[in-house]
């Protein structure tokens, strides 16, 4: 008995794309022995094989090797196409890797899109057994936990209702409480929260949660929610076209993800030309705009003024912006704007006004955020007295972390974006 | 503590090794037996679709080869005067045809099996085998009905019940076994090339007259024998049709080239439908 779940070794996946033509190898096997036959009627020496060039090939995984231990919960994350999905679905045994292997201790269950497995013409109920029978359990079994997975989906009345007539949201809840009740030592999730409401995705994370730390389940998520990702992963996969590209605690892997998302560099960033985020102005005006002044660069920097792009939870930075004015400027002020990446504006921080003559400037400000550990964004702005005349949204990006490299995390202590202190006591009341 | 590390280990824990598709795979005949409840739940599913939002339900099933029986008994009995000896010849084609519909529809069903059930495929994993074999054991519901249905008729054209009726059950196992051999290799075909959906029909077509159902096997010329026994259906009418009207001997060596050719159907069709398995969820 091993503690092991899953096991990956240089795992690789080719996909033939373009138009697949079945009958290519048929007939270029029959033009063959077409040649050989003529070939040996006048004795010559037998053609060379012909080659079929059936498409181009794409490489979904390029040699993946991981392990994941008994109870773990690890995230995976990615860009479009970096090979999360396939990934899922070798490890559920729909498709086979073209090279390497997988070892799976234990009985796997999946859920990789909604309305997995599910057949559309049989009712919520038939689909619950089908899909239990599928996995592998026993009539007896499934009759144990049918009542707990129609309560935790909330379809109570439409249990004997084909499922063709659900609403995605009825779908996908019916396919998450199946896979979260009935299933097996090793879950398999493939974005299945983006479906569902608010209310409902959080009662998944705690289903989740509790399948892991109650139960002693192995749990692997994609996502693309670095909220739902951090909630209940300690390890986090990074994939990128097809490769591992960081596996370890999730701060850092999500923070390496995000900075490396974009080409945005983590350490300083280019500011695009080009204003946006004004209303109702022509090109014209945008480009006098411009004329006044542009935002060149964006820093990010320790306290001691060297380049950083994460940062400890509690630790003061700076964030340093460098501008240039193609003419005068009267009461100039620089600005810029934090906010979370899900768009929640943190703070605003502005320089002096001060009259400028053309040139080149840098400003620095002084970050000292009681921020929990998140990822953020920034905006940048340029304007004379009230009037802006340089806008940037969403540029940049930092991490605030739980950990230095090499530690393990702690789980996040309370919900939030801000630090507390904790100094409240408990007393009797009299 | 303790107790749930002991309950984990009591757990009968199967490593299962993912690893490419390459070559010849052998069947895992402890897997399918292990997903055995699966495979019953979906032959009720089928059942279930079939009949659901029918107001005639099961009596379908027996209209359809009634139907084609009395229209052929009409053309080729009345008119036509094929000579069936002295047993009425809407009994020999009606037997012929009961074998024959149960036959033609598993394989038709089987064929297409893979390729209807795609998005359960391509979504699940289970043993594939599982899935041309569905139609083949549903459709033996209907196959008990036009059974009885035979029966029934027997009697009303006054044979009484025998002791050879007792062996009915060895060419309904063979037809069995001969639809399962046929879809293992054509369902898994058909996903690969779509040509094979519409060449079964055809061929179901000409095995009906190639096959000994709508006239009895003796009017076969003597010479020609030989060859028309290789078609593993005549074994199968045959000892149908003895069974129930111990005409000439027991067909033995038709018989036996029946259990043949379904043998190596069904091997070969199981070693095919693996091999081209494997690529089916990328594919279909």
């Amino acid at each position: 008995m091993s503690d092991i779940a899953l096991r990956v070794e240089n795992l690789s996946k080719v996909y033939t794309i373009g138009v697949y033509d079945p009958y290519l190898p048929l007939r270029l096997s029959a033009i063959r022995a077409l040649r050989r036959v003529k070939r040996s009627i006048f004795g010559q020496p037998p053609p060379e094989p012909l080659k079929p060039h059936n498409g181009n090939l794409l490489s979904a995984l390029k040699d993946v090797s991981f392990e994941v231990k008994r109870g773990e919960a690890v995230g995976i994350i990615g860009r479009n196409g970096a090979g999360k999905s396939t990934l899922l679905k070798i490890l559920s045994r729909i498709t086979r890797p073209t090279r390497g292997y997988a070892e799976v201790h234990g009985r796997l269950g999946s859920l990789l899109e909604v309305g997995t497995g599910f057949h559309p013409e049989l009712t919520g109920r038939e689909n619950i057994y089908l899909n239990a029978t599928i996995l592998g359990m026993k009539q007896s079994e499934i009759r144990k936990r049918f009542d707990e997975i129609v309560a935790f989906a909330e379809i109570e009345k439409f249990i004997d209702t084909p499922v063709k007539y659900y609403s995605s949201g009825m779908y996908v809840r019916l396919a998450f409480a199946v896979s979260a009740h009935l299933s097996p030592d090793i879950l398999l999730l493939d974005e299945v929260l983006a479906v569902g409401d608010v209310a409902f995705q959080r009662k998944c994370l705690v289903k989740m949660g509790s399948v892991v730390k109650d139960e002693g389940r192995t749990i692997l998520f994609v996502s693309h929610s670095m909220g739902a990702i951090r909630k209940f992963c300690l390890r986090v996969i990074l994939l990128d076209e097809g490769q591992v590209l960081a596996d370890g605690p999730t701060d850092r892997v999500i923070a390496k993800y995000l900075g490396a998302d974009d080409s945005r560099l983590s350490t300083s960033v280019a500011l695009p030309s080009g204003n946006q985020g004004f209303q109702g102005r022509d090109q014209e005006s945008r480009d006098q705009k411009e004329q006044i002044g542009v935002g060149s660069r964006l820093h990010f920097l320790s306290k001691e003024g060297n380049p950083k792009g994460l940062f400890l939870l509690e630790e003061p930075w700076r964030m340093a912006l460098d501008f240039e004015l193609f003419s005068f400027v009267s009461h100039c002020i620089a600005a810029i704007g934090v906010a979370t990446i899900d768009q929640i504006a943190v703070a605003t921080y502005w320089s002096q006004p001060k009259d400028l003559p053309a040139g080149k400037y840098r400003v620095e400000f002084d970050i000292d955020l009681p921020l929990k550990a998140c990822e953020l964004q920034f905006t940048v702005g340029l304007s004379s007295y009230e009037r802006s005349f340089y806008y940037k949204e969403n540029v940049g990006h930092v991490s605030i972390v739980e950990v230095s490299e090499g530690e393990q995390p702690i789980r996040a202590r309370g919900a939030g974006l801000l630090q507390t202190a904790q100094t409240a006591q408990i007393r009797p009341l009299t | 503590m303790k107790s749930s590390f002991l309950k984990v280990q009591s757990k009968d824990e199967a490593v299962v090794r993912i690893e490419p598709a390459e070559g010849w795979a052998s069947v895992d005949l402890h897997e399918l037996w292990q997903h055995r409840e699966l495979l019953l739940y979906l032959v009720g599913r089928d059942l279930r679709a079939l009949y659901a939002n029918t107001g005639l339900g099961v009596l379908w099933t027996i209209l359809q080869p009634l139907a084609t029986a009395i229209v052929i008994t009409i053309v080729l009995g009345i008119f036509a005067r094929i000579p069936t000896g002295n047993i009425p010849y809407g009994l020999v084609a009606f037997s012929g045809l009961v074998v024959w519909s149960y036959f033609a529809t598993a394989v038709k069903g089987g064929c297409e099996s893979m390729v209807a059930n795609a998005n359960l495929m391509t979504k699940v994993y289970f043993p594939r085998l599982i899935i041309p074999a569905v139609p083949i054991l549903a459709g033996l519901v209907d196959l008990a009905v036009l059974i009885l249905v035979l029966l029934g008729a027997m009697l009303f054209y006054g044979r009484m019940p025998q002791l050879s009726w007792l062996i009915i059950p060895i060419p309904v196992i063979l037809t069995l076994a001969l639809a399962l051999g046929a879809s293992l290799w054509l369902s898994a075909l058909n996903v690969k090339y779509r040509d094979v959906g519409r060449l079964v029909p055809l061929i179901l077509q000409i095995g009906l007259y190639a096959s000994p159902i709508v006239y009895p096997y003796n009017i076969i010329p003597e010479f020609w024998r030989s060859v028309y026994a290789l078609n593993p259906v005549v074994g199968v009418v045959n000892s149908m049709r003895w069974a129930l009207f111990r005409e000439a001997g027991f067909p033995f060596s038709e018989l036996l080239i029946s259990a043949f050719v379904a043998a190596v159907l069904i091997v070969s069709g199981a070693v095919v439908f693996q091999r081209i398995e494997r690529l089916m969820a990328d594919i279909v």
